[in-house]
C-alpha cells in the first residue's frame, strides 16, 4: 500500500485514503501494483466521512443519570478541563470511548497497550465523574445523599452511568 | 473485513502521512514557500522510517505531546511540542518548519477510527469485548494515579516545564548575544559557543540561573535523596500491590507494565540530574548544548540536554 503512495503522483494534495488503498485493503493484496491508474474514477463515496473531531459527544445518550443538555453541555466542559489542552490524542481517544469504542479498539488503532489507556481514561473518569455529580447534585438532579460517583470505578461504568 | 496486521500497520503510516500532509498543505497555501520535492520528502521519511510506529511503540513517550523540526529536506527533530521550545528552534536553525506531531496523531486516530467503522476494517465491537472492566482492576490504577498526582511525577508535565525554562534560558542568550550568535555542531549536537564573547562568564552565569537552577528545582522532589524520605514510594506500592492481589491477571498486568516504566523514568530522571551536577562541577563551562539535531534522539531520550 506504502509503495502505491511512493508511486502516486497526487501526493501533493493528498488527503484521504483513495480508491486504490481502499480496494487493496479489501482485497488483502499488500503487493504494489505496477500499473495503477490514478485518474480512474473514485467508486466510493466519501463525502459521508465525517470530521470526528468536530462531534458533539453528548448527542448520543440518553442513559441512567437522564442527562438533560445542560448536563450534556456540562460534561463536555468538564470533558475539556481535565484533559490539558496540549493532549489532542488523549481527547480524542476518550471521546471515542465515550460514543461505542472499546479500550481495546482504541489499543488497536493507536498502537498503544491497553494498561496506558486503562490508566489515562481512568484518572479522566475520576476528575470528570466528581466535577459532573457536584453539578448534578446542586442542580437537584439527583439528592445530595445519593453519591453515584462512588459506584463509578471504572470507565465502562461511568460511560453506562452517562449513556 | 477484518484486516491483516500488517496492512493495519501500513494503513496507520500512511494516514499519519496524510495528516501531516494536510499540516502542509494549510502552510504552502498560507504563505511557506514549501516546493513538491520537499512534500515528498516527508512522505519518504514518515514511510522510511515507519514514523507512527515510532512514536508510538514506547509507552514512556506515547503521553509526550510531539513535534517535527523539520526543513523538509534532510534535517528532521522529532521534539516535544511546546511552542516556546519550537519558537527557539526555528530561530536558531532557520528555515525549517514546525509541523505538530500531536495534532497529527491525533487527527489519524479519528480518521482510523472513522474508516475502520465505515469499511469494517476490524473486527466487529461485540468480538472485542473488553473483559477488564473489573473493580479491582480500577481500584488499583486508581490508587496508582493518585500517587502519581501526589508525587508529580507524570513525564509530559515535567518535561514541559523544563523544555519552558530551556527555551527562556535560550532566548535570554539570544537576546543578550545578538548577531554575533555562533552556532556549533559536534557529535550530532548542536550548541551555542559563548567562548569568543567578551563576557562569557556572565553569559555561562545566565544559563546557570535560567535553566540549571531552574532544572534542578522542578526535578528536585524526584531525586533519590527525596524519594527515599517518601512514606510510600512506588516500588513499595508495586510489591504490596502484587503481594495483595497477585492473583488477579489483569492487575499484575497492569503493575509489570507500570513498574518497567517507572524504573526507566527514574532512570532518566537520574541521569539528567547527574548531567546537571556535572554541569555545575565543570569549570569553563563556554559551551551551551541546544538539543541533539538527530531524528529520534529525543525518544530515546525525552530529557533536555544539559
Amino acid at each position: 500500500m506504502r509503495k502505491t503512495c511512493e508511486q502516486c503522483p497526487k501526493y501533493e494534495n493528498c488527503k484521504e485514503l483513495c480508491e486504490e488503498i481502499l480496494n487493496q485493503i479489501e482485497k488483502g493484496d499488500e503487493k504494489s501494483n505496477d500499473s495503477l491508474d490514478f485518474d480512474s474514477p473514485y467508486k466510493r463515496d466519501f463525502s459521508s466521512i465525517e470530521n470526528f473531531s468536530d462531534k458533539d459527544v453528548s448527542n448520543n445518550h440518553s442513559g441512567s443519570l437522564n442527562m438533560g443538555s445542560w448536563e450534556r453541555k456540562f460534561l463536555d466542559e468538564a470533558i475539556g478541563f481535565s484533559i490539558p489542552s496540549y493532549k489532542k490524542k488523549l481527547k480524542r481517544q476518550f471521546n471515542a470511548f465515550l460514543k461505542c469504542n472499546s479500550i481495546t479498539s482504541i489499543a488497536i488503532r493507536t498502537n498503544a497497550k491497553k494498561q496506558d489507556i486503562q490508566q489515562k481514561f481512568q484518572l479522566i473518569i475520576k476528575r470528570v465523574g466528581s466535577n459532573l455529580i457536584k453539578a448534578l447534585k446542586k442542580s437537584g438532579k439527583i439528592s445530595s445523599q445519593e453519591d453515584l460517583f462512588d459506584a463509578v470505578t471504572t470507565p465502562y461504568k461511568f460511560k453506562r452511568l452517562i449513556a | 473485513m477484518p484486516i491483516e496486521s500488517n496492512t493495519l500497520k501500513e494503513l496507520r503510516e500512511i494516514v499519519l502521512w496524510q495528516q501531516l500532509n494536510k499540516q502542509v498543505i494549510r502552510m504552502r497555501d498560507g504563505d511557506a514557500a514549501i516546493t513538491s520535492a520537499q512534500q515528498k520528502a516527508l512522505q519518504q521519511f514518515c514511510f522510511d522510517f515507519n514514523l507512527f510506529h515510532k512514536l508510538t511503540e514506547d509507552p514512556l513517550i506515547e503521553p509526550i505531546p510531539l513535534a517535527l523540526v523539520t526543513n523538509f529536506s534532510g534535517r528532521n527533530i522529532v521534539t516535544i511540542n511546546d511552542g516556546r521550545w519550537a519558537r527557539c528552534l526555528e530561530t536558531l536553525l532557520k528555515d525549517v518548519f514546525v509541523l505538530d506531531l500531536e495534532l497529527a496523531l491525533a487527527d489519524a486516530f479519528d480518521a482510523m477510527t472513522e474508516y475502520c467503522r465505515k469499511y469494517e476494517l476490524l473486527e466487529p465491537a461485540s468480538a472485542r469485548a473488553d473483559m477488564d472492566d473489573d473493580d479491582a482492576l480500577y481500584s488499583v490504577i486508581s490508587q496508582y494515579n493518585e500517587l502519581m498526582e501526589t508525587q508529580r511525577r507524570q513525564l509530559p508535565e515535567l518535561l514541559l516545564d523544563l523544555y519552558g525554562v530551556k527555551a527562556a534560558a535560550i532566548v535570554a542568550l539570544m537576546d543578550r548575544i545578538g548577531a554575533n550568535l555562533t552556532l556549533g555542531y559536534d557529535k550530532g549536537l548542536i550548541s551555542i559557543d559563548l567562548h569568543q564573547s567578551s563576557d562569557k562568564q556572565q553569559l555561562a552565569d545566565i544559563y546557570r540561573r535560567e535553566f540549571c537552577d531552574r532544572a534542578l528545582r522542578i526535578i528536585d522532589h524526584l531525586t533519590a535523596a527525596h524519594i527515599a524520605l517518601k512514606d510510600m514510594d512506588l516500588t513499595s506500592f508495586f510489591d504490596e500491590v502484587e503481594s495483595l492481589r497477585g492473583s488477579n491477571p489483569m492487575i499484575v498486568d497492569f503493575i509489570t507494565h507500570e513498574r518497567e516504566l517507572f524504573y526507566r523514568q527514574s532512570a532518566m530522571i537520574n541521569s539528567f540530574h547527574k548531567a546537571l551536577l556535572t554541569w555545575y562541577g565543570t569549570k569553563k563551562n563556554y559551551s551551551v548544548t541546544i538539543c541533539d539535531v538527530s531524528p529520534f534522539a529525543f525518544l530515546k531520550n525525552p530529557f533536555p540536554e544539559v
